[in-house]
């Protein structure tokens, strides 16, 4: 199976640990796994501010770095996407929204754009998605002792449908404890460009994000958006809570080391 | 009071300071989420929010052809109909029939519309005297304050600011029990639907095919002052068509299970006509008053769809940002996810250009909006409607640069290490203000992974 690995421009340049397990996990399974290097944005930030021209021409050159990668000299196959084949597979629920529900929408008026898109959109995949439909999470195994909770991302659960993929997934590492989180479908607050339009409003909500997450007693809060995990780490250290968050991704690479 | 929604800003952040406010809100409506699903659990969800959908959008598609249907019938049965344009249209209606009867008292019960409107304060001008009667509405105007929201008024009140509210203006005593204090509320209100000549109601449904109004409620007080008084006016929207009589059965089962988790509410009153020569009671005169004030502008548009709403408020109840800020914030009668989209497109986009935005795109509210309206997306769309209205040259030069950048992957690379160095020396907390007053930065990487990957082909 050939993967190529899509990296949201945050998690590349904020998280790339969360991109560094990523690539693991997808060779774990047994994935070929290649990174097309021209890749950037999705778009996604223009988008939902309003600026749809921006985020059309974003989008279209996302599309462009995959759809037109023809391969670096040291790559031994001339890695060229198959739409037929290949799948683009990212660590975000939310970047992959965007990509699969957002872009037929957004590129819909250009005529070249909408068969292509239709054809990338379609193949575009949340990591625990992609591992639980296409590969088959038996193809996974690890091994971690640790307690953790589960934040579902709203773009995963409401725009993927995503809901029992990481959980299988999780549930499935010899060692580890889940605890469900309570309200775990409720929003976290971060909601991109919202979190600094409506500070007060954002963090309210990561406060009570938070106060479920005590509740658990779990040592570790896991999602599949590095987003609003980045938004809630950001809370908790500023109000001195002691927890850790980490990408869905990185615990599932910690377990197979 | 008028439309404040421009205000936003200001209005969201004196409310979320409030100090019980957030704990009222978060007790009631997350118990409205759990009886919601509850009550959803023993019926088909997807199958009725199709079929609800399907009918209102065969309605608001042809929505004069059907509108004219339904005066015909409503005619026909002697209800004397009357179609507003404007907000000072319908109340000049109004009060033109208050006055040839020479109403002095009139009860009412819950409308929106009638909010809308702000009907009540202008009766009042004219020396006519118009009593909330549903238990919630009666407390907000005792309070002299507006709904929080579109089904439950009062929401943003504990019992016990209740009970000091009853207390001031009622005299009663300090006792937050809700059994008490509905009788409380009971024992002035049934005076008032004694001695008041005019009853004023909204209507959930109009029936094109019947001419029926249909009142869905719990307390009997609209069915009280829908058949005790002499007069009585509809007050609703043009967009309360349904096509036929059969079309009823899909709405009873989403409405009162997506307001409050009921299967059915306690009362359904369909109300034909006035008085017939067979019948004792009821009222000589029904009026219906069919208000516009800006729903058409949405006909033939990509937001026609938001004239499916039927008004249940469960995607006010489900909103994480409504749930801390409560209804008041957003300055118009409309409050919520639906109310940030119907306050800018009735009222207009530049006296609420904030209201798109007040959302984390969650999509809670798409997920149980009972006629599909797709809530969330109309908020993006608007979004980009109000850029292109209110330009922000600040905004405007943020996103171009984040263009210029996304589209050269080497001067994406660039800005995002040189990102890396200021922040790992801490000099982006001054830029980045929204988001480091109340939170940290994250902790700034050396590499990025894009140069991670390339270091490991190499080797």
């Amino acid at each position: 199976m050939r993967v190529f690995l899509f990296v949201p421009c945050f998690v590349d340049q904020i998280f790339p640990n969360v991109a560094v397990s990523t690539l693991k996990v997808l060779e774990h399974v047994g994935c070929e796994v290649i990174f097309p290097e021209k890749q950037t944005c999705c778009g996604q930030p223009a988008y939902n501010s309003g600026y749809f021209d921006e985020a059309r021409l974003v989008a279209m050159h996302e599309v462009n770095a995959f759809l037109d990668y023809r391969g670096t000299s040291s790559e031994k196959s001339i890695a060229r996407f198959d739409s037929e084949r290949d799948y683009i597979v990212g660590p975000s629920g939310s970047c992959t929204a965007m990509m699969r529900n957002f872009y037929p929408e957004l590129l819909k008026d250009d005529p070249r754009y909408e068969e292509i898109s239709r054809k990338f959109s379609s193949r575009a995949f949340e990591l625990t998605e992609f591992i639980s439909k296409i590969i088959g999470v038996d193809r996974f195994k690890g091994k971690l002792n640790i307690t953790v909770s589960y934040h579902d991302s709203c773009h995963s659960l409401r725009e993927l449908k995503v809901k029992q993929e990481p959980r299988n997934i999780l549930t499935r590492i010899e060692g580890l404890k889940f605890v469900e989180l309570p309200y775990t479908e409720v929003c976290c607050g971060f909601g991109g460009t919202f979190s600094v339009k409506f500070p007060d409003i954002s963090v309210a909500m990561a406060e009570e994000k938070l106060k479920n997450f005590r509740v658990t007693g779990a040592e570790v809060l896991v999602s599949a958006d590095t987003s609003c995990l980045m938004h809630l780490d950001g809370w908790a250290r500023r109000n001195g809570t002691k927890a850790r968050f980490a990408h869905i991704a990185e615990i599932m690479a910690e377990s197979i080391s | 009071m008028g439309l404040q929604s421009r205000n936003f800003k200001e209005l969201y952040k004196k409310q979320i300071r409030k100090p019980t406010l957030r704990t009222n809100l978060s007790k009631a409506t997350l118990q409205a989420v759990d009886s919601r699903s509850q009550s959803f659990e023993s019926i088909d969800f997807d199958f009725l929010q199709n079929q609800a959908k399907a009918i209102k959008e065969e309605t608001i598609s042809s929505l004069n052809e059907y509108l004219s249907q339904y005066q015909d019938a409503a005619e026909h049965n002697r209800c004397k109909v009357f179609f507003a344009q404007s907000a000072e249209k319908a109340r000049a209606y109004v009060l033109d029939v208050a006055r040839s009867h020479n109403v002095h008292t009139i009860v009412k019960s819950k409308s929106m519309v009638t909010e809308e409107l702000d009907l009540v304060p202008f009766l009042e001008n004219y020396g006519i005297e118009a009593i909330e009667t549903d238990l919630g509405e009666y407390i907000v105007q005792l309070a002299g304050e507006k709904p929080s929201h579109i089904t439950t008024p009062a929401i943003h009140k504990s019992r016990k600011e209740i009970a000091e509210l009853f207390h001031d203006k009622l005299g009663s005593a300090l006792n937050p029990d809700p059994p008490f204090l509905t009788a409380e509320a009971r024992r002035v209100l049934r005076n008032k639907f004694l001695s008041a000549e005019m009853g004023i109601s909204g209507a959930n449904f109009l029936i094109a095919e019947t001419g029926d109004a249909v009142i869905v409620e719990n307390e009997g007080n609209a069915r009280l002052s829908t058949s005790a008084v002499k007069v009585h006016v509809i007050v609703t929207g043009i967009e309360k068509i349904i096509p036929k009589f059969n079309d009823l059965r899909i709405f009873m089962r989403v409405l009162g299970r997506s307001s409050t988790g009921q299967k059915m509410t306690s009362y359904v009153s369909l109300i034909r006509g006035p008085r017939s020569a067979f019948e004792k009671d009821g009222p000589e005169e029904v009026h219906v008053v069919l208000v516009d004030n800006g729903r058409s502008s949405l006909l033939g548009t990509q937001h026609q769809e938001v004239l499916h709403c039927i008004r249940c408020g469960a995607c006010l109840n489900v909103c994480p940002v409504y749930r801390n800020i409560g209804g008041h914030a957003y300055g118009s009668v409309y409050p919520g996810p639906i109310g940030s989209l119907v306050t800018p497109l009735y009222f207009g986009k530049d006296n609420a250009p904030d209201l798109p935005f007040a959302s984390s795109l969650c999509g809670n509210c798409t997920e149980v909006c009972p006629v599909g309206i797709r809530i969330h997306h109309h908020l993006l769309s608007l979004r980009r409607d109000v850029v292109r209205l209110k330009k922000s040259r600040l905004q405007d030069f943020v996103f171009r640069s984040y263009r210029k950048a996304m589209l050269r992957p080497g001067r994406y690379e660039l800005i995002g290490r040189l990102g890396g160095v200021l922040g790992r020396a801490g000099l982006l907390k001054a830029v980045t203000k929204g988001w480091t007053r109340d939170r940290e930065l994250p902790d700034f990487p050396v590499k990025s992974f894009r140069s991670i990957y390339k270091t490991g082909k190499k080797s």
